[in-house]
C-alpha cells in the first residue's frame, strides 16, 4: 500500500462514513428523546435524494388513481378493526389524519411538478427537499406516533417499519425503479489532494455531516430546547413535572432527524446515486452505527460512523486473508463488536439502571 | 335437551363458517379475471367473445433489487397482452397474463409459481426475472408439468435440460466470450475484474475467471462490492495500483455507473468494460459523461438500426422498439423486455397450435412439445432452434459488441 | 362457565377448519399459504417467547433459520444423511452457535441482543454467499430431497402440510407447557420486574440465555422444514429484511403469547401473499399502511386485543356485539329514531 493508496482510501472512508454518521445521529436523536428505534431513517434519507433529483429534473409523474383504492381498503380495515375494539371516539380523527398524509406526499409531487417546469437553482434544490422531508417527519409522528392507543415501544418500532416500507414503495411507484443521480452541486473534476482524488461532491458530504455534528452539539447543549430534549431523554416523568412538554420534544426530534436525513440524502445522491430500495441498506448501517454506542450518544454514532467507513475502506485496501472487499461487512461488523465487548465492562457500569 | 340445542347451535354456526368460507373462496377465483395485474380491462375480443382467454402466467421482478430488469418486462407483457387481443387473440381467444411480482425473493416466486399453476390454471408461465429466482422454482415447475420460459441468464436453467423449462436470454458464458473476443482483438493481456456479490455477479466472475485463458488474458486482480454499496473507490484504487489494462465490471446498471464514475473521480485512464446487465438506458443516464467509452457485450435490440436489412431478425428489432417506445416513450427500451418479448411470443406460437377444447393437462403437454419444436423463430435476443437437448436454442453471434459515444449506443470499432 | 365450553368449541371448530384446508374439496389451493404459515409460525413463537420474556429484539432469527435450513440441506443432499438427522444437527448447531453469542451480550446491558443478532444476520448471509462450494453460492441450491418416515415420503404440498402442521402445533405445545412450568413462572417474574426476579433468587441472565437458545433452535427447525419443503434454498430467503418480517410477524401477533404467532405469521403472509396482490406496484405501500393501521389500534398485537374482548364480553362477543347492531337497528324502523337515542335515558328515568 503506497502512501498514495492510503491517502486515497482515507479519503473514500471518511467519505462513505460521512453517510453512515448522518444515519446513526438521525437514530441517536430519536432514541435518545423517545426511546424509539427509527427503522425509516435510511428511507427518510433515500427520499431526500429522490426528491432533490426531482426537484432538479422535474420528472412526469404517474397519476395516483391506486393510491385512493388502497387509502380505502385500509380504511375498510380500519372500520373493522374499530368495531372490534369499539373505540368509536379517536377513531375518525385519525383516519382523517391518515388520509391527509397518505395525500400529502402526491400532492406535493404534483405541486412540485408544476414549480418545478423551471430550471432549480441550486440553492432551492438543496432546500426544498430538506424542508420537505421534515414535514414527512412531523407528520408521520403527529398521525401514527402520537395517535397511538396506549402504545408500547415495540409496537411503535414496528410502526416505523411500516413507514419504512411505505415510503420505499411510494417512492418505487413514483419515481420508477431506475437508479438516479442528481448533478453535483458544485465543479465537475476531482480534486487533487496529497496524491489521492476527492469528488467535488465528496467535500460537501462531510463538510455537512460536521456542520450538523456540531450544530447538534451546540444545541443539545446550549439551547433551551436542547436541554429539554436531554431532560426527556434522561427521565421523561422528572422533565413533565418541571413542565417539559414530552410530546412536543419527541415531535421536536422526529423533525430533527427528518432534517438530517433530507440534507445526508439530497447531498450525497449526485455521488452515490440513489435508487427506491437504497433506504434498507442506509438504515442498517446507521443503525449499526448507532448501536454500537448504545443509541444514546448522538455524538458518538457520528464517531462510530466515520470509524465504520474508514475501517471499511482499509480493509478493502488492504486486501488479505479475511480482510478483503467481499468480507467487509461481516468482518468489519465483528471486529466492532469484539471492541464493543472488550470494552463492556465500561459500558456495562454505564448502563447500570440507577 | 337444552344441551342438544346449543351443541345443534353450534353445529350449523361451524356449517354455516365453512360454507361462507368455501363460497367466499369461490367467489375469488370467478372475480380473478375482472382484476389483472395490468389494471386496464383488456379490450373485449371483437371477433370471438364467446371463446374463453389462454391464461398465461408471468412472475417478474417488478419490486426489489432487481427491479430496473423486471419493469421493462412488465411493460412488455401488458403491451403485447393489449396488441395481441386487440388483433383478434389467438384463434378466436383471446389471453390474458396474470403477472405476479416476486420481489427479487425466492420463496415468493415459489409460491407465486404454485398459485399461477394451481389456481390461475395457466399454460405456461413466462419469467422470472433472475437466474437465482428461476433455479429455486426448476424443481416445481418439472412436478407440476407447466411450461417455463425463463428471462434470467444462468446456463444452469437449462444445464441439464429439464423437459418443461425453457430460457430467452444469452448466458453469462456467450457474453463473457464475446468480451474476451473482443479485448483479444484490441490485444489486451492483463485485466482485473470487478464483480457484484448477487447473483448475477458471482456467476459472470466465475466466468471471467475460469475462460481468461483461452484467451491469452490474465486477470491480475479481482475485486468484489456488495449492491447497495455507495462507494467502489477503494476497489478502483486496489486496481489502480496494479498493471491492469482495462477493468470489466460485472453487475448491473447503477452498481455499474458507480464505478464509472469512481473511475473518472480517480482519473483512471484504461477502458472501461461491462456486463450486457447495463443494457439499459438508464444507465447513461447516471454515469453521464463517465458512460463515454464504456464497452458492453448485448443483443442487437440496442443496435437495430444499425443491423443489415437482410438480418431475419432486423423487422422484429424495428417493430418491438416502435412499439414499445410508442407507449413507454422514447429511449426506455432495452434488452430485459426484449428477452420476455422473445419468451411470450414463443408461448404464442405454440398456443397457436393447441387444440380446441384440450384439458388444461394436455394444453399445458402441447404448449411444451410446440416450444420444444420451434425452429429459425426470429426474436429480440437472436434465431430460436429449440430441440430435446437444447433448451436455449439461440444461434451464436447473436451478441454484438457495444461502445457508448455522447450518451448514445454504437457499435464497437 | 358457558365462557369455559365456548372456548374449546371455537378452537375445535378451528382445528377442523385447519385439517380441513388441504383437501381439493375444500381450500386446497391455498395449501402452499398454509404451509409458509405453519413455518412462519414455529419462528415467530421462538421470537414471541424472546421479546416478550425477556424484552429483547433478535434481528438474526432469519439467520438461525438459514443456518438449520442450510445445515439441514448440505447433509441431507451432498452427505446422504437421513433428512431427520440433518435437521436434529443443524438445530444443534444453531443452539450452540446462539449461547455463544447469548453468553457475553446478555452481561452488556441495554438493547445490545438487537446489535449482535443484527450481526448474525449479516455473516450467516455473507456465508451463504461465498462458500459456494458448499452453499452453491448467491443462487442457492436446488433438489434438497423431502422428508419421509420408513418410505413414505412426504412429497406432496397434501402430504407435507400435515407434516409441517404437526411440527407446529408440537413446537405450539411445547412451548405452551414451557410457559406454564417453572421456567415460565420464573420468566414471567422476570418479565414483571427484573430487579425483582433477581431478589427472588432467580438467574436472570441464564433464563434469557434458554429462552434465546430455545428461539434460535425453533427457527433452525423451521429452516430445515423449508428447506425440505421448498426442496430449494438461497441466502435472499434469510436476509436482514426476512429477520425484520419476522419481528413484524411476532409483534402484529402478540408479544408474550403462544398462539399470537399463528396470527402473526397467518396475517403477514395472507396480506403480503394473496390480498396485496390484487394492488399491483402499490402492494408495498397497502403492506406499509396496514402496519401501521394494526399498531395504531391493536398496539399488543391482534391476539392478546382479541383475547382480552373476548374475555370481557365472553365468546357471544361477535354474536352479541352483532345482533346489539341489529337491535339498535330494528328498534331505530319500529319506534323511530328518538327513542333509541333517549332509550338509555327512558330507562334510567323509569324506575
Amino acid at each position: 500500500m503506497t502512501s498514495e493508496q492510503f491517502v486515497q482510501y482515507m479519503i473514500d472512508g471518511i467519505t462513505t462514513g460521512s453517510i453512515y454518521a448522518l444515519i446513526a445521529l438521525g437514530f441517536s436523536i430519536i432514541c435518545t428523546v423517545t426511546n424509539i428505534i427509527n427503522f425509516a431513517q435510511g428511507h427518510l434519507t433515500m427520499l431526500g435524494g429522490m426528491i432533490s433529483y426531482m426537484v432538479i429534473r422535474s420528472m412526469d409523474v404517474p397519476t395516483f388513481p391506486t393510491v385512493i383504492i388502497a387509502v380505502l381498503t385500509a380504511s375498510a380495515i380500519g372500520i373493522v378493526l374499530y368495531m372490534m375494539l369499539k373505540r368509536p371516539a379517536k377513531f375518525a380523527v385519525s383516519l382523517v389524519l391518515l388520509a391527509i398524509t397518505l395525500g400529502a406526499i402526491p400532492l406535493t409531487v404534483i405541486l412540485f411538478k408544476e414549480i418545478a417546469s423551471a430550471e432549480m437553482p441550486v440553492v432551492a434544490a438543496a432546500v426544498i427537499p430538506i424542508l420537505l422531508v421534515a414535514i414527512v417527519g412531523a407528520v408521520v409522528y403527529l398521525n401514527a406516533i402520537r395517535r397511538a392507543r396506549k402504545p408500547t415501544t415495540v409496537s411503535l418500532i414496528i410502526m416505523t417499519i411500516g413507514v419504512a416500507i411505505f415510503l420505499e414503495g411510494m417512492a418505487g411507484a413514483v419515481w420508477g425503479v431506475d437508479a438516479v443521480r442528481p448533478p453535483g452541486w458544485t465543479g465537475k473534476s476531482s480534486i487533487e489532494f496529497l496524491g489521492g482524488y476527492i469528488h467535488p461532491q465528496a467535500l460537501w458530504m462531510v463538510g455537512a455531516t460536521l456542520v450538523i455534528t456540531i450544530l447538534v452539539y451546540l444545541f443539545f447543549s446550549y439551547t433551551m430546547i436542547g436541554k429539554s430534549l436531554k431532560a426527556c431523554a434522561i427521565s421523561p416523568v422528572a422533565a413533565g413535572m418541571v413542565g417539559i412538554d414530552a410530546r412536543k420534544m419527541a415531535l421536536i426530534a422526529f423533525v430533527l432527524a427528518g432534517i438530517i436525513g433530507g440534507i445526508g440524502g439530497a447531498v450525497m445522491a449526485p455521488k452515490t446515486l440513489m435508487s427506491y430500495h437504497d433506504g434498507f441498506w442506509l438504515g442498517i448501517h446507521g443503525f449499526f452505527a448507532a448501536a454500537l454506542v448504545g443509541f444514546t450518544r448522538p455524538i458518538g454514532a457520528v464517531v462510530t460512523g466515520f470509524g465504520l467507513g474508514i475501517y471499511v475502506s482499509l480493509m478493502v485496501g488492504l486486501d488479505w486473508g479475511p480482510f478483503q472487499g467481499e468480507y467487509k461487512m461481516s468482518v468489519s461488523m465483528i471486529t466492532f463488536l469484539l471492541i464493543l465487548v472488550i470494552w463492556s465492562s465500561r459500558l456495562r457500569d454505564e448502563e447500570r439502571p440507577s | 335437551m337444552k344441551h342438544f340445542l346449543r351443541w345443534t347451535f353450534i353445529l350449523a354456526i361451524v356449517i354455516a363458517l365453512v360454507a361462507i368460507g368455501a363460497v367466499a373462496c369461490d367467489d375469488d377465483e370467478t372475480e380473478e379475471p375482472t382484476t389483472p395485474a395490468t389494471g386496464e380491462p383488456t379490450a373485449p375480443a371483437t371477433e370471438a367473445p364467446d371463446k374463453e382467454s389462454y391464461k398465461i402466467g408471468a412472475v417478474l421482478s417488478i419490486t426489489g433489487p432487481a427491479s430496473h430488469l423486471g419493469e421493462p418486462e412488465k411493460n412488455t407483457a401488458e403491451m403485447m397482452e393489449d396488441s395481441i387481443n386487440a388483433a383478434g387473440g389467438i384463434n378466436g381467444h383471446p389471453i390474458e397474463v396474470i403477472i405476479y411480482d416476486t420481489e427479487t425473493n425466492a420463496e415468493k416466486c415459489a409460491t407465486m409459481v404454485d398459485r399461477l399453476i394451481d389456481q390461475d390454471d395457466v399454460l405456461a408461465i413466462v419469467g422470472p426475472t433472475t437466474s437465482g429466482n428461476s433455479l429455486a422454482i426448476i424443481d416445481r415447475i418439472n412436478q407440476a408439468e407447466t411450461t417455463l420460459i425463463s428471462c434470467a441468464a444462468s446456463a444452469g436453467i437449462v444445464n441439464p435440460v429439464t423437459p418443461w423449462v425453457f430460457k430467452t436470454p444469452q448466458t453469462d458464458k456467450e457474453a463473457v466470450a464475446e468480451i474476451y473476443g473482443y479485448m483479444q482483438k484490441q490485444g489486451l493481456a492483463n485485466i482485473a475484474i470487478i464483480t457484484d456479490t448477487s447473483g448475477f455477479g458471482a456467476g459472470g466472475k466465475d466466468f471471467l475467471l475460469d475462460d481468461a485463458d483461452g484467451y491469452g488474458i490474465t486477470v491480475v486482480k479481482a475485486q468484489e462490492f456488495t449492491s447497495g454499496d455507495t462507494s467502489m473507490q477503494s476497489q478502483l484504487t486496489v486496481i489502480k495500483g496494479t498493471d491492469a489494462e482495462a477493468v470489466i465490471c460485472w453487475a448491473t446498471d447503477k452498481e455499474s455507473a458507480i464505478v464509472a464514475l469512481d473511475m473518472e473521480t480517480l482519473k483512471m485512464e484504461i477502458p472501461l468494460y461491462c456486463s450486457h446487465g447495463i443494457a439499459n438506458p438508464a444507465f447513461i443516464e447516471q454515469a453521464g459523461s463517465a458512460a463515454d467509452g464504456v464497452v458492453f457485450p448485448a443483443g442487437k435490440l440496442l443496435f437495430a438500426d444499425k443491423v443489415a436489412d437482410d438480418d431475419p431478425q432486423k423487422q422484429v428489432l424495428v417493430d418491438y422498439i416502435a412499439d414499445y417506445e410508442a407507449i413507454y416513450g422514447e429511449g426506455t427500451v432495452s434488452t430485459f423486455g426484449g428477452h420476455l418479448y422473445d419468451a411470450l411470443s414463443m408461448v404464442v406460437i405454440a398456443l397457436e397450435s393447441v387444440d380446441e377444447g384440450a384439458s388444461t393437462a394436455d394444453a399445458r403437454a402441447q404448449v411444451r412439445d410446440e416450444i420444444e419444436q420451434i425452429t429459425e423463430f426470429p426474436g429480440t435476443g437472436g434465431m430460436f432452434t429449440m430441440s430435446p437437448e437444447n433448451h436455449l436454442g439461440m444461434a451464436p453471434g447473436s451478441l454484438g459488441m457495444v461502445m457508448i459515444v455522447d450518451g448514445e449506443w454504437t457499435l464497437a470499432p | 362457565m358457558t365462557l369455559f365450553r365456548w372456548k374449546y368449541l371455537i378452537i375445535l371448530a378451528l382445528l377442523l377448519f385447519w385439517v380441513m384446508v388441504p383437501f381439493d374439496w375444500f381450500l386446497s389451493d391455498y395449501t402452499g399459504l398454509a404451509i409458509m404459515i405453519g413455518i412462519y409460525t414455529i419462528v415467530t413463537v421462538g421470537l414471541c417467547l424472546l421479546m416478550g420474556y425477556t424484552g429483547q429484539v433478535s434481528l438474526g432469527q432469519a439467520a438461525f433459520f438459514g443456518i438449520g435450513g442450510y445445515t439441514s440441506a448440505i447433509l441431507s443432499k451432498d452427505h446422504g444423511i437421513d433428512p431427520w438427522v440433518a435437521m436434529l444437527i443443524g438445530a444443534v448447531i444453531t443452539g450452540l452457535i446462539a449461547s455463544m453469542i447469548a453468553y457475553p451480550i446478555f452481561r452488556l446491558r441495554g438493547n445490545y441482543l438487537a446489535l449482535a443478532t443484527l450481526i448474525v444476520g449479516v455473516v450467516v448471509w455473507d456465508f451463504a454467499k461465498f462458500m459456494d462450494q458448499y452453499t452453491g453460492g448467491p443462487d442457492g441450491m436446488a433438489g434438497i430431497p423431502y422428508l419421509s418416515i420408513a418410505g413414505f415420503e412426504f412429497d406432496s404440498p397434501f402430504r407435507r402440510y400435515f407434516l409441517i402442521w404437526g411440527f407446529c402445533l408440537l413446537i405450539l405445545i411445547i412451548s405452551q407447557n414451557i410457559i406454564n412450568s417453572r421456567t415460565g413462572r420464573a420468566l414471567r417474574a422476570i418479565h414483571g420486574s427484573e430487579t425483582a426476579a433477581e431478589s427472588l433468587g432467580i438467574n436472570v441472565d441464564q433464563f434469557k440465555v434458554k429462552i434465546f437458545v430455545l428461539s434460535a433452535v425453533y427457527a433452525a427447525i423451521a429452516g430445515s422444514l423449508f428447506a425440505h419443503h421448498l426442496s430449494f434454498i438461497s441466502p435472499g430467503t434469510f436476509n436482514i429484511l426476512a429477520s425484520v418480517k419476522i419481528v413484524v410477524m411476532a409483534v402484529i401477533g402478540g408479544l408474550a403469547s403462544i398462539w399470537g404467532a399463528i396470527f402473526g405469521a397467518g396475517i403477514t403472509k395472507v396480506l403480503s401473499d394473496e390480498i396485496l396482490l390484487n394492488f399491483g406496484e402499490w402492494d408495498v405501500v397497502a403492506y406499509g399502511f396496514m402496519l401501521i393501521i394494526i399498531m395504531i389500534y391493536m398496539p399488543e398485537g391482534v391476539f392478546p386485543t382479541l383475547k382480552s374482548a373476548f374475555e370481557r364480553d365472553g365468546f357471544l362477543f361477535f354474536p352479541k356485539w352483532w345482533l346489539s347492531i341489529g337491535k339498535n337497528w330494528f328498534d331505530k324502523l319500529r319506534k323511530g329514531y328518538d327513542y333509541v337515542r333517549f332509550r338509555h335515558q327512558r330507562k334510567e328515568v323509569r324506575p
